[in-house]
């Protein structure tokens, strides 16, 4: 069930929300977080129900494995609570590793050696990589801090919670089990409506900006993969591609917010304007924040992160990327896009170093700090747009084909891709990205306003702006049908 | 919203949104009626004009624009007949039949661009009369072939077969030709058109139901369809089927007064979509399944050859140039009608197929 298609926004969501206010109204305290993580559960079997006996699995294993790393459960020894953990997160990673990177593995074994292998075509469970992450962190909190959760219905919502069950944000326990375990039993409206106001904003993004600009990156990327193209054409799918991925995933990433927020929990923040950024370090700390932060912590951090000196960070560095990369897609073309941010990074790094210790530079970037702002802006944003070319292709030579366009102008076709609209579309969403304020900026603000508003009690005005919300998401979802409903991009990670 | 809330808050909360919701559709129809909403595209009511095969409104102006942002706008008129066509068809002249359903129609097309126009363009002094009508399947046209064979002298015809024109034959659409249940008595029959009342017609006229119908191209099926992929059920022809499409070769050419050698067929039967990915990346979409359509469309292909018709199976006609060319021969992703690459194309194929045209194809134009 995809959340721009008219079977979510008309029937379950209404359901799932009238059944929620009157769960909240039952005596059991937690019928409220029952209802939902059941009301999850469906949404994800929705899709396709066989796969709903895995996450079931996967929720039971990691919650058993949970309570036996909590000391008053099982009162082991450091060595083998550690030992336990390590045999959890190993299991966890075989079965993501089973369904998303086998037939990678296989062919790549195959291809390497020459030995014939049979094709390994492992039909992969959505939002497995988020799912496992989400309870790989849990499990590692659980064994750090000691304190793993009690609540089973509330660690089943934890993981299942609808908003964030398929692509993210990637969750830390923390944050939300308070927001599931909270005594406050009201549903506050101008939280809803301000998750109204989010979900709007994130299905305008998929809807007008995403798709529409879609078509063009899917033509120029299949052409790409059968033969060179030109200059314009390689160029304008390719941003074409950077505006898509940035407004479909920011959409989605809004949308699972504000879903989150009708039901009075708020969600990470997931981007903060990633196409403003000066620099790549800065970029990662703008796209997708929350797995940007799960990489860090339990990655990057326990590789050594920067305690070891500057060779071993580089490759710490390194290593955190190409699997941050990897953990997109069973496809080396995922590597090679992790490794190139990578490389980006070192580079990052490399020339704040540089200018740390050169005074002369410091004096002169300082003397020009215009256009050494719009210099480094200018080439982070060419250095995502060509990363983007390696993390959408289908193979190394769709890539070679799109780059070969875009920087030698070498064609075999001109297949004239560019369209009025699709340019307008394209120019519209870069200048958004670039110089708008972002969704959160904008509706934080509005929801704080009209949370101020809603605290006097005038229902007709509170009906005006649901009323005027639901008619506009209404509208945009019958646009999103029009289109065929596409799915999220990152649907397929 | 408190849950201690009370009903009378509830109430005052659901008039607030109802009045947003109304405020907000009177000023999206204002905006609508301005902007290029698809208009004017209506059927003509059999009770007013006499006719029950389905037109649309003659002599009318109308807009067709293609998808949310109405791109591609195009204004056109319909003829005295209510088809698409700039002039009106005169018994007189000598004409070549186009018989098909939206793809013939072409309201997403200039007239020059039409296949029509196309036509028109290439026949000299003989003209093209499109009698396409959006939704029509194999029945219908041979229904027109019928009505228009007795009116008009044909020097040839021309009848783009669609994919699921055999299968969408079956249904029942108001003012169109559907198989009828026995072949041996009638190969087809006439779904009468229903009377609308004044409220439905003004309802059909808002600029929000047609842009909801038309540009969006929805209805409340599509709307809550699951996008899952169907299943392959292989089907077999039965011999019903099999007689149906026997009958169906044999009076086609025979409606219109023409000899089999003076009708060509163009099979418009595979996708786009699938050329495109054929060509692109040097394999199928989607595995290959057999539906009774698939099959009855091949079967009436062999069929038409056999007695005579020329064929044209567009796939072959269009794969080498979109392999040369690499560029799009539809509106895709927002509609999949030829655009007018295509229709030139097809046009050009036909042409040459009619050739040599006859003497009085020169004769001066109606």
């Amino acid at each position: 069930m995809l959340f721009n298609s008219a079977i979510f926004v008309f029937l379950y969501l209404p359901i799932v929300w009238i059944g929620y206010l009157l769960a909240l109204r039952l005596p059991w305290a937690r019928a409220g977080i029952a209802w939902l993580g059941v009301a999850s559960i469906f949404f994800y079997g929705y899709w396709n129900p066989a796969f709903v006996p895995l996450l079931v699995v996967s929720i039971l294993f990691n919650y058993g494995v949970g309570r036996l790393l909590d000391p008053q459960v099982w009162n082991a020894s450091p060595r083998a609570r550690k030992g336990v953990l390590a045999a959890a997160v190993a299991l966890n990673l075989a079965a993501l590793g089973y369904y998303k990177y086998a037939g990678m593995l296989v062919s790549s074994f195959g291809a390497l050696t020459g030995i014939a292998t049979p094709v390994v075509d492992v039909l992969l469970p959505i939002g497995i990589s988020f799912y496992t992450f989400t309870q790989i962190a849990y499990l590692v909190d659980a064994w750090a801090e000691r304190r793993p959760e009690k609540s089973f219905t509330a660690y089943v919502l934890f993981v299942t919670f609808f908003p964030h069950l398929i692509a993210g944000p990637v969750l830390h326990h923390a944050e939300m089990m308070p927001q599931f375990l909270r005594g406050d039993r009201a549903l506050r409206y101008a939280l809803a409506l301000e998750g109204l106001l989010f979900f709007a904003c994130g299905l305008a993004k998929k809807v007008l900006i995403a798709d529409s600009v879609a078509p063009a990156a899917n033509r120029a990327f299949t052409l790409a993969e059968s033969m060179p193209i030109g200059f314009v054409d390689s160029w304008f799918g390719s941003l074409a591609y950077t505006v898509q991925i940035y407004f479909d995933f920011s959409g989605y990433s809004d949308m699972a917010i504000g879903l989150a927020l009708l039901f009075g929990i708020r969600l990470p923040l997931n981007f903060n304007s990633p196409y403003q950024s000066r620099s790549i370090v800065e970029f990662w700390r703008c796209w997708h924040m929350t797995l940007s932060r799960f990489l860090r912590d339990y990655l990057y951090i326990p590789l050594g992160g920067s305690r070891h000196g500057p060779a071993r960070r580089q490759v710490n560095l390194m290593l955190t990327m190409l699997l941050g990369g990897l953990w997109h897609g069973a496809a080396w073309t995922f590597v090679v896009w992790g490794g190139l941010h990578g490389l980006y990074l070192q580079v990052n790094h490399a020339w704040r170093h540089l200018v740390e210790k050169s005074p002369p530079l410091q004096r002169l970037l300082a003397r020009h700090a215009r256009p050494a702002a719009f210099v480094a802006w200018a080439l982070t944003f060419l250095a995502v747009v060509v990363a983007w070319v390696f993390f959408r292709a289908e193979s190394f030579g769709g890539s070679a084909n799109l780059l070969a366009g875009m920087f030698a102008g070498t064609a075999s076709v001109d297949a004239q891709l560019a369209d009025l609209h699709t340019e307008v579309y394209i120019a519209v969403g870069l200048l958004v990205a670039f110089l708008a304020p972002n969704s959160q900026q904008l509706l934080t603000g509005a929801g704080e306003k009209l949370v101020s508003r809603f605290t006097a009690p005038r229902p007709f005005l509170q009906g005006v702006h649901a009323g005027s919300l639901l008619f506009v998401i209404t509208a945009l979802v019958l646009i999103s049908v029009s289109w065929g409903t596409n799915e999220f991009i990152y649907f397929n990670f | 919203m408190n849950s201690s809330i009370s009903i009378s808050s509830v109430l005052r909360a659901l008039a607030g949104a109802l009045t947003a919701a109304a405020l907000l559709a009177v000023v999206l129809e204002i905006t609508l009626r301005v902007l290029p909403t698809v208009n004017g595209v209506h059927r003509e009511s059999p009770h007013t004009s006499g006719v029950a095969s389905a037109r649309l409104i003659a002599n009318h102006d109308f807009t067709w624009s293609l998808g949310w942002d109405m791109r591609h706008v195009i204004k056109a008129r319909t003829n005295a007949m209510g088809f698409i066509s700039p002039y009106d068809y005169s018994a007189g002249a000598t004409a070549v039949a186009l018989l098909g359903d939206s793809f013939v129609e072409a309201q997403m097309h200039t007239y020059d661009e039409s296949l029509a126009g196309r036509l028109d363009a290439r026949l000299g002094s003989m003209r093209a009369f499109n009698f396409g009508i959006s939704g029509a399947a194999l029945p219908h046209y041979l229904g027109m072939a019928r009505e228009m064979g007795a009116r008009y002298r044909f020097d040839a015809a021309v009848v783009v077969v669609t994919g699921m024109d055999y299968e969408e034959g079956f249904e029942a659409k108001e003012g169109l030709y559907r198989w009828a249940a026995d072949p041996q008595r009638e190969l087809i029959s006439l779904v009468p058109a229903v009377e609308r009342s004044s409220v439905v017609a003004v309802v059909r006229e808002l600029a929000l139901v047609r842009y909801v119908r038309a540009n969006l191209k929805l209805t409340a099926g599509k709307v809550f369809a699951r996008h899952d992929e169907t299943p392959c059920e292989p089907r077999r022809l039965s011999a019903v089927d099999l007689r149906r499409l026997a009958e169906y070769v044999e009076q086609l050419p025979a409606a219109m007064h023409l000899q089999p050698q003076r009708v060509v067929m163009v099979f418009n039967s595979g996708s786009n979509a699938d050329l495109y990915e054929r060509v692109d990346r040097g394999r199928a979409r989607r595995p290959a399944c057999e539906t009774r359509d698939s099959l009855a469309l091949a079967e009436l292909r062999r069929l038409a050859a056999a007695s005579g018709m020329k064929v044209i199976e567009l796939d072959e006609l269009l794969e080498p140039h979109y392999r040369e060319y690499r560029r799009a021969l539809d509106f895709k992703p927002v509609d999949s009608h030829w655009n007018g690459t295509a229709t030139a194309l097809v046009a050009a194929k036909i042409v040459g197929m009619l050739a040599p045209l006859p003497t009085h194809a020169a004769a001066p134009a109606p």
